[in-house]
């Protein structure tokens, strides 16, 4: 049975073609919310409150855009909504951030190539999850849809209910932000080595 | 044609990397990366860590079978687990 299908039929109140929708999305919703949240509780909380809202809302989905963004929509926005209750303080992003350092007068360290920076490297991948963490909610929701759930920009854009021109600049800035955290880290071990 | 500046390349690398940008201004980023070895390191540092930041998140975790049994239960759907 086609997905178009069981919505359908779900629609209609068959509780197997909805429990077959539920098995399909469940996972993934649930690491969605796991990956904007990054704690196991929360994205439970927020997978129980997307598949509740699927069913009080189902009548109303009128096939414009594909279930998938739909439901992501719901998940992307439950998680938003219970980062911003938690009123965590983030790394602020500046505006000029864009124009960045002046890269004419700086020295490159290349670490692009370098074999210790793997996710096998357990000092890289903390550093990683905690750089995800500071990023606030508007630049980690574009960066984990677009560069890690690998959703175009398009798809990123209706989903955050944001103009196309504004997912690039976000997904933008996150992934400096994200080079820039590697960088620092690269630098102090370098300089250590040089000192050592 | 005028030459883009650096800052400007730097704003374009991160939107060439996900293929975002027009043919055009695209053709512009290439020929200054092929031209640019400051500019190209941090090309290839923006896209290692784009990389690094997927492998850490992706496949992902199994989702708990308690979890699953959890979801199923609040909606009512507890016999159909599986199914």
């Amino acid at each position: 049975m086609s997905e178009q299908q069981l919505i359908e039929k779900a629609k209609q109140g068959d509780r197997s073609a909805f429990a077959q929708l539920v098995n399909t999305y469940s996972e993934r919703i649930y690491n969605l919310a796991l990956r904007i949240l990054r704690n196991r509780e929360d994205a439970e909380d927020v997978l129980q409150e997307t598949f509740l809202s699927v069913v009080k809302n189902l009548e109303n989905f009128d096939g414009r855009s594909s279930f998938f963004t739909w439901i992501y929509r719901i998940a992307t926005n439950a998680s938003l909504m219970k980062l911003r209750k938690k009123k965590i303080m983030f790394t602020e992003l500046p505006e000029n951030q864009e124009s960045h350092e002046s890269i004419e007068n700086k020295v490159f360290i290349d670490w692009s190539n370098d074999p210790s920076l793997t996710v096998q490297n357990k000092e890289v991948m903390e550093l990683l999850e905690k750089a995800l963490g500071e990023l606030s909610e508007i630049y980690r929701s574009v960066f984990i849809l677009r560069d890690v759930e690998q959703l175009s920009i398009k798809e990123t854009s209706k989903i955050l209910n944001i103009t196309e021109e504004n997912v690039k600049i976000r997904l933008r800035r996150a992934r400096q932000f994200l080079r820039d955290k590697l960088d620092e880290y690269y630098s102090e071990k370098v300089s250590h080595h040089d000192y050592a | 044609m005028t030459t883009p500046d650096h800052h400007e390349i730097i704003k374009q690398i991160c939107d060439y990397m996900g293929e975002d940008l027009d043919g055009e201004a695209c053709k512009e980023v290439q020929e200054h990366l092929a031209l640019c070895p400051a500019c190209r390191v941090y090309f290839d540092e923006v896209k290692k860590t784009v990389t690094l930041v997927r492998r850490v998140e992706q496949p992902g975790e199994k989702m708990p079978d308690d979890v699953k049994e959890r979801l199923f239960k609040v909606l009512d759907l507890d016999e159909l687990m599986n199914r």
